[in-house]
């Protein structure tokens, strides 16, 4: 085998671990490692070598390198394992990239494989669980609806929701492909977020599309079907039930009994099973790159279809992108494109009616004009969901296009210049359209005559940016500079025109307009009815400079600062400009003399960070002046004078103008640590953070006596506090490649000082917002933390009764046996505000994760798991769902209510008008929050080369995944996973289910 | 290449030579709006701005909440002589204002509260903006006439807060970012504001023929000035002795016909069904007109106050004790009926609605409409009739008036005031004055201080029924508890319920407040 001359070919291939050729992987000779070759695109090699040099190194970026042992062999097939310990490996940062091992902020990167592990048509759902400090909810079951992200804590009363930068530019990652993600970076703390500047306080999350690689073509597809099916479905009385619980609320409230009491119809409709099925989310994803001379490309599209868990609900996307690039010498043009379409339907009835309305009236009623049950004589009346389901059409579409180019030069050497141009436009059409329709005995307003009603708005973004990039290297030192400007314009218009199908007869009554055909649904088909509409536009310019210094000493000491300087069109003419400065210090304390004869870790740095960062978010356009606000009708200021009576229009200032209003600052202090031990096999990082958010923007809810709109202000300061620890680990022996990766991430918050120490702002009134409050924001609480009367059992007899008292005066004096009793805790013989005491917090104490994969062969096998701890939910349902006071459906449990044969309950007993309030805002509705949920599991079948080559494909897997299957709770409600407004957190209104999923799917790779 | 470069260099350069446009690119106007500071140029903003002083009268901006069933619940509810409509016991924070066990988080009183604040403050802008504008943007006369009137509003919104709520907050100037939390005043103070108010809008307004309709005009503020003069008469934290001699001074303007010809207007019905809006008999009334394309300012306050026998909404019903206080006089009218003005207000079993030749129901009559309804002829059901427009079947939006004020209750509150002051042969001349143009009854026997004051209470049921006075007579006349009691109200006493509690809003968030 061998030739004259001693020496041997060989010949061979390399692939990663799921058998994906690898192109432009060197293969290195042992000893002689100027002597070597590259594979080509299909992860061929060939080199030939003397017969003495019997060891072969492969190398390649992102990999282990391999030292493959020939012995006699010519032809091998190597296998790279991924070294995801790669501290050369590259984090995106604001505005450039950096080495991992330099970074000295709170970063947090999440890589395309644990992304696409959830299937969900929003990326950002993908997001939970994988990065400590970064907290997902995603709070609704409707097809298409978003994810709410919250990146340590709550720092603001406005939007939460971190800054998206994708690509370098701001957009939406809603509208972006997940399998078109190459890596998610998410900036913590405020230090690598303040060059961002006033959109950064919440955190700014980066993320990086795929672009084409060297070698050939790749062609990737993958499908999959998701069967959803609800987590838990409410039930609710039966016609039985329904007679039975009514009857007791009459005859404890000593009120004659209704008619459908004492001879209920002979119907007994199930409203949930009439309205809920099973749902299903198909997706499709295509992708193509490369990358040859000087292009690289990468062209894609992917297809969502699912149908929701409701009758009526549906959502579609469709998207198609590419990514391209030129580069020759000096010069680097990068173009992406991106488009993206929506459309929405949501279901056309009420949630909450379905729950209220009664068993005994009938789905279909043919002695009604609609041919729709509604009640008859006393029932209670609500609307009939599948009616109105049937008779109301409504739809959303949603049309989103990111385009962006930049070009770079570099005009000496290192020193690049670089400009952004980039245009983003999200664009919205409602649509809805319903005939003349009566669902419900009282016949409601709009229903009563057709209508039909188009939304336009446009949003768009004009984003332009010049930046300067100097390197410098002296010595021992390394020195980065940024230079920036930038602008960025947003303006926004909408349209609004509806018609109703009626018109004035002589004497000023409506009546039914004359519409050619019943189908007809077209604004011009209304031409005989009445149409109005509205519109306006309005623009948001915010203008900036930034710069940065990065300083390395001897690759050991690492220093950062930046600083940036906004003006927005937002701010009060007082504080037109907003600075925001950072600084960050490093240590690799294992490139030190001293550690180098340790072997305990491979890798040891310690870092802090501080800066300022700034949200403008909560703002309107025009928050800091007071607009004159007209309107000719009743409700905006209009009014009738005169004979012939005239409506006359009327213009008043409903805000005060508020010359001071600015940006809420965000300062933020970050200790952190990053190791490596066990030879790379064990990976950790932790982060303490101390975050205070100052001039909170706040709609502060004003006394009502002051006749004015709640204004936005800027008043208080949060604090947030807290631990984030992460640590992965990975073994690949005997052809096992294992991995876990966990995440402990804990959350302290507090308000630190609202206008005054005593103030309190309280969230939603569940009762007509003006009753049933649950939380309050004060000082030295968390926000949004619960305050309640302690609910303390049921009064089990009329000596219970009596027996709670204060100097013999009852406290309850409405309550009889079976009510609840409230705690006084003041002693003042009255249940009253006074009463209300802290109650926990929605926010959870500490939240953790743990993902582990391992495969082996063509198999591999994914378990994550997510959960949350020490926090509380109010089950904002209940207060109706159980509140068994007045004429509507109530949960089946209703049946265990108390009586005084039926003593042992928790739930109290049903009486007409609640005389004790026993539904008042209580710890009696307030629940444990806590959940471990095993969010997905997922087993994986690769194909083995040689089968895929006689299918000329390059990868075939197959998968089953099951997502969100279980859930570990003792929370009533629907699911555990809240969410809700900053003063208003945790409260639980969900009606629409959420699903699990079981996914079947397949890649191909060509 | 070259060029390249020369492009890059150049828009660095355009950039920044822009950069010291940034003030203005970063300036951002609404389109469509002007500002506090903007608006107030001349005589078209200051009407408009008095227009939206206005907007909140009787809660009417906050549409369901407030108008149609927050204040028919909070005014009619309230009453001895109502009762729940058969859709009522379906919302239990209507049933808690009937049975007097609701909190100070009701939705009602928060709305009704909110809304007339609104209009304080609007009120305010107008006195202060307006006051500020010079004789190059507004005509002196012009000025007067609109702040007038905002003064009259002002006095009215007070008027309505003092009356619902135990106390309030009292706003006369404009908010500022300082003022926005405020103590309450005591219910004395109020009352002085108050009255100070309505006697300046006399002085300030125009009289009636000179007024366009709906319009505050010197009749409505000597109107509301001698009402408030009754009322505080009745308020033990700030009645004195001259309050019944001042609002018989009040009201004398009015009768004597000093600030314009007011008169009862034969056609009782016609005040309320609205076929005759803005008679010789209104003096302050709420406006509503249809809809029109540009415009929405209706009501369906008929839908509330119709029975579902009317194809009404049945939001109430009327105690069938009214039926027998209306007919205490017995046939005696010269109708050879009872008070016709029983007829006007009340639907009851009774042959006058069961003469098929009139069918006086909306075409029907009692025995048709409650055997269809409820199969049965409801002898012990009444239902009240004002409000109502001459068909109910349709319960969509209609544009029927509301009357407020009328020169009816402007005479009954004279002669009690002329009563109280000894003036009793007078008051009786006003009391029959009424009886034989609206009621066709004959004058009355009575004769002592006494007497006449029950029959002034009398009187004040047959002609006033569901008009928003009911329950605060009854309080000003300490009548109360003896009244709930009769009509079986156990959860009302007085010391708890004569007054609406301060909205939990209100606590809530100003922190001047406890």
């Amino acid at each position: 085998m061998f030739n004259t001359f001693g020496q041997v070919t060989i010949k061979g291939t390399v692939s990663d671990t799921t058998n994906a050729p690898l192109p432009g992987v060197a293969v290195l000779v042992k000893g002689n490692e100027t002597k070597g070759t590259q594979t080509d695109f299909d992860g061929h090699f060939s080199i030939t070598i003397q017969k003495q040099e019997s060891t072969l190194i492969f190398r390649f970026l992102g990999y282990k390198t391999k030292e493959v042992v020939l012995g006699n062999q010519t032809s091998i097939q190597v296998v790279l394992n991924e070294d995801a310990q790669s501290l050369d490996e590259v984090v995106v940062i604001g505005y450039g990239t950096q080495k991992k091992s330099d970074v000295t902020g709170a970063i947090g990167q999440v890589k395309a494989k644990e992304l696409t592990a959830v299937v969900t048509t929003n990326p950002i759902d993908a997001l939970q669980g994988r990065v400590s400090g970064v907290t997902v909810t995603s709070s609704s079951g409707s097809p298409g609806s978003g994810a709410d992200i919250l990146i340590r804590g709550i720092g603001s009363f406005g939007s939460n929701q971190p800054l998206y930068i994708i690509d370098g530019v701001q957009a939406d990652p809603y509208f972006i492909d997940a399998k078109n993600i190459a890596s998610i970076e998410v900036l913590k703390d405020a230090a690598s977020g303040a060059i961002y500047g006033t959109r950064a306080a919440n955190g700014v999350v980066l993320i990086t599309t795929k672009k084409g690689k060297k070698g050939k073509t790749k062609i990737e597809i993958e499908s999959s079907i998701s069967i959803n099916t609800a987590r838990k479905e409410l039930k609710l009385l039966d016609a039985n039930g329904y007679v039975s619980v009514h009857k007791q609320m009459y005859e404890n409230a000593g009120v004659a009994l209704p008619q459908y009491v004492t001879t209920p119809p002979s119907v007994n409709t199930n409203w949930i099973d009439q309205t809920h099925r099973d749902g299903q989310l198909n997706l499709l994803n295509v992708r193509m790159s490369g990358a040859s001379g000087n292009f690289n490309y990468s062209v894609g599209a992917s297809s969502a279809d699912e149908t929701g868990l409701l009758i009526g609900s549906m959502f579609t996307k469709k998207g198609v992108y590419s990514n391209l690039g030129f580069t020759k010498d000096k010069l680097k043009i990068n173009t992406s494109l991106n488009y993206s379409e929506t459309y929405r339907e949501s279901q056309q009835f009420s949630l909450r009616e379905t729950f209220q309305i009664s068993p005994l009236i009938p789905v279909f009623d043919d002695a009604k004009q609609s041919g729709y049950g509604y009640r008859d004589g006393d029932l209670p009346d609500h609307r009939n969901p599948i009616g109105e389901n049937h008779f109301k059409n409504g739809y959303t579409k949603l049309k989103y296009f990111l385009g962006n180019i930049d070009i770079s030069y570099e005009v000496l050497d290192n020193l690049i210049a670089k400009a952004n141009y980039s245009v983003s436009s999200l664009t919205n059409y409602s649509y809805n359209y319903h005939q003349a329709f009566r669902v419900r005995d009282v016949q409601e307003q709009g229903h009563e005559f057709a209508f039909v009603s188009e939304y336009n708005n446009e949003f768009r973004r004009i984003n332009q940016e010049y930046t300067l990039n100097y390197k410098l290297d002296f010595g021992k030192s390394n020195l980065n500079l940024l230079a920036g400007y930038q602008r960025i314009s947003e303006p926004f218009k909408e349209t609004y025109v509806q018609a109703e199908g009626y018109k004035l007869d002589d004497l000023g009554n409506k009546i039914p307009a004359i519409i050619l055909d019943a189908s007809f649904n077209t604004l011009n088909a209304f031409s005989d009815g009445t149409y109005s509409g509205s519109g306006t536009n309005a623009e948001y310019s915010l203008v900036s400079q930034f710069g940065r210094v990065n300083y390395a000493f001897d690759n050991r000491y690492l220093f950062q600062a930046s600083v940036r300087r906004d003006g927005s069109s937002k701010f009060g003419k007082n504080n037109k400009y907003g600075v925001f400065p950072s600084f960050a210090l490093g240590w690799k304390i294992t490139e030190e003399e001293f550690m180098k004869n340790q072997s305990l870790f491979d890798f040891l740095k310690l870092r802090f960070s501080w800066g300022q960062a700034g949200n403008d978010s909560a703002l309107g356009y025009y928050d800091y002046v007071a607009l004159i606000s007209q309107g000719k009708s009743q409700n905006n200021g209009g009014y009738v004078f005169g004979n012939p009576q005239t409506s006359y229009q009327g213009g008043i200032a409903r805000t005060l103008q508020n010359d001071n209003l600015q940006w809420e600052t965000n300062i933020s202090s970050n200790f952190g640590l990053d190791f490596t031990m066990l030879d790379y096999a064990l990976k950790g990082s932790m982060n303490y953070y101390n975050t205070s958010t100052e001039d909170l923007l706040i709609t502060k809810v004003v006394s009502p006596a002051a006749g004015i709109r709640s204004p936005v202000v800027n008043v208080g300061e949060f604090v947030n506090k807290g631990f984030e620890f992460e640590l992965g680990y990975t073994n690949n022996k005997n052809e096992i490649n294992f991995g876990a990766f966990a995440t402990f991430t804990t959350i302290d918050s507090e308000v630190t000082q609202l206008s005054s120490n005593d103030q309190v702002l309280y969230g939603v009134g569940l009762k007509f917002g003006s009753d049933h409050f649950v939380n309050q924001t004060k000082v030295g609480y968390e926000p949004g933390a619960y305050f309640l009367p302690v609910a303390n059992g049921i009064f089990q007899n009329q000596a219970e009764v009596d027996a709670h008292a204060v100097n013999g005066n009852l406290i309850q004096p409405d309550a009889a046996p079976g009510d609840v009793r409230f705690v006084d805790q003041n002693n003042d013989g009255v249940i009253n505000s006074d009463d209300e005491v802290y109650n926990g917090t929605a926010i959870p104490k500490f939240e953790y994760s743990l993902n582990v994969s391992a495969d082996y062969k063509g198999l591999d096998f994914n378990i994550f798991f997510q959960g949350v701890g020490g926090n509380k939910i109010y089950n904002g349902n209940r207060f109706q769902s159980l509140g068994l006071d007045s004429g509507r459906n109530f949960e089946s449990s209703a049946l265990n209510a108390w009586t005084p044969s039926n003593t042992n309950t928790l739930i109290p007993r049903a009486v007409l008008g609640d005389p004790n309030q026993n539904n008042r805002a209580s710890t009696r509705f307030l629940e444990s929050g806590a959940y471990l949920r095993i969010k997905t599991i997922q087993l994986g079948y690769t194909l083995p080369t040689n089968v895929l080559d006689k299918l000329a494909m390059d990868k075939l897997r197959i998968y089953v995944t099951g997502q969100n299957l279980f859930t570990f709770t003792n929370y009533t409600g629907l699911d555990p996973e809240v969410g809700g407004s900053i003063l208003s957190r945790g409260i639980d209104r969900t009606l629409y289910p959420k699903y699990k999923s079981v996914i079947l799917g397949v890649q191909f790779q060509f | 290449m070259k060029n390249i470069y020369k492009i890059i260099v150049a828009s660095f350069l355009a950039v920044t030579i822009s950069a010291c446009d940034d003030d203005a690119f970063i300036e951002q106007t609404s389109p469509d709006q002007l500002t506090s500071t903007s608006f107030w140029r001349n005589a078209e903003d200051a009407q408009s701005g008095l227009t939206a002083v206005y907007a909140e009268l009787e809660a009417r901006s906050n549409f369901w909440d407030g108008w149609q069933e927050g204040r028919s619940v909070v005014e009619y509810f309230r009453s001895d002589y109502a009762l729940p409509g058969p859709d009522a016991t379906n919302y239990g924070h209507w049933m808690s204002i009937f049975n007097f066990n609701y909190t100070n988080g009701h939705t009602f009183l928060n709305v009704l509260w909110t809304t007339n604040y609104k209009g304080l403050n609007f009120a305010n802008q107008v006195i202060t903006k307006v006051g500020e504008m010079t004789s190059d943007q507004i005509t002196e006369a012009e000025k007067k006439q609109i702040i007038g009137e905002a003064t009259f509003l002002r006095g009215y919104y007070h008027f309505k807060l003092l009356t619902l709520f135990e106390q309030i907050v009292v706003r006369t100037e404009m908010i500022s970012q300082e003022s926005i939390d405020k103590a309450l005043s005591s219910r004395k103070d109020t009352w002085d504001v108050i009255i100070k108010d309505f006697q300046d809008a006399e002085a300030m307004l125009g009289i009636v023929g000179a007024t366009k309709a709906g319009r505050a005009n010197k009749g409505a503020a000597l109107a509301y000035l001698g009402k408030a003069y009754m009322h505080k008469a009745g308020d033990a934290t700030s009645s004195d002795g001259a309050d019944f001699t001042n609002a018989a001074a009040a009201f004398k303007k009015i009768v004597d016909g000093t600030v314009g010809g007011y008169d009862l207007e034969p056609d009782f019905l016609s005040l309320f069904n609205g076929e005759n809006e803005n008679n010789q008999e209104s003096i302050f009334e709420l406006q509503f007109k249809s809809g029109d394309a540009n415009s929405w300012n209706a009501t369906r306050l008929h839908a509330f106050v119709g029975d579902w026998s009317l194809g009404g909404w049945g939001g109430i019903e009327a105690n069938p004790a009214i039926v027998t206080e209306m007919k205490t006089e017995g046939m005696i009218a010269t109708t050879g009926r009872y008070d016709s003005r029983l007829y006007g207000s009340v639907y009851f079993r009774d042959p006058f609605f069961n003469d098929t030749n009139t069918n006086e129901m909306q075409g029907y009559t009692w025995d048709q409409l409650m055997d269809w309804q409820y199969g049965s002829t409801y002898d012990d059901h009444a239902y009240f009739r004002k409000w109502l427009p001459n068909y109910v079947y349709n319960n969509s939006y209609v544009g029927v008036n509301v009357v407020l004020m009328r020169y009816a209750d402007v005479l009954l509150m004279y002669a009690e005031a002329l009563n109280e002051t000894g003036a009793t042969a007078e008051a009786i001349t006003h009391i029959n004055k009424i009886r034989a143009t609206h009621g066709d009854m004959p004058a009355i026997t009575v004769s002592s201080k006494e007497d006449v004051k029950t029959q002034i209470i009398h009187e004040r049921t047959m002609e006033l029924t569901l008009e928003s006075v009911r329950f605060f007579d009854l309080r000003r006349w300490g009548m109360l508890d003896q009244a709930m009691q009769t009509a079986g109200r156990t959860g009302f006493n007085a010391a708890e319920h004569s007054y609406l509690p301060v909205p939990l809003s209100e606590v809530q968030a100003n922190s001047e407040i406890d």
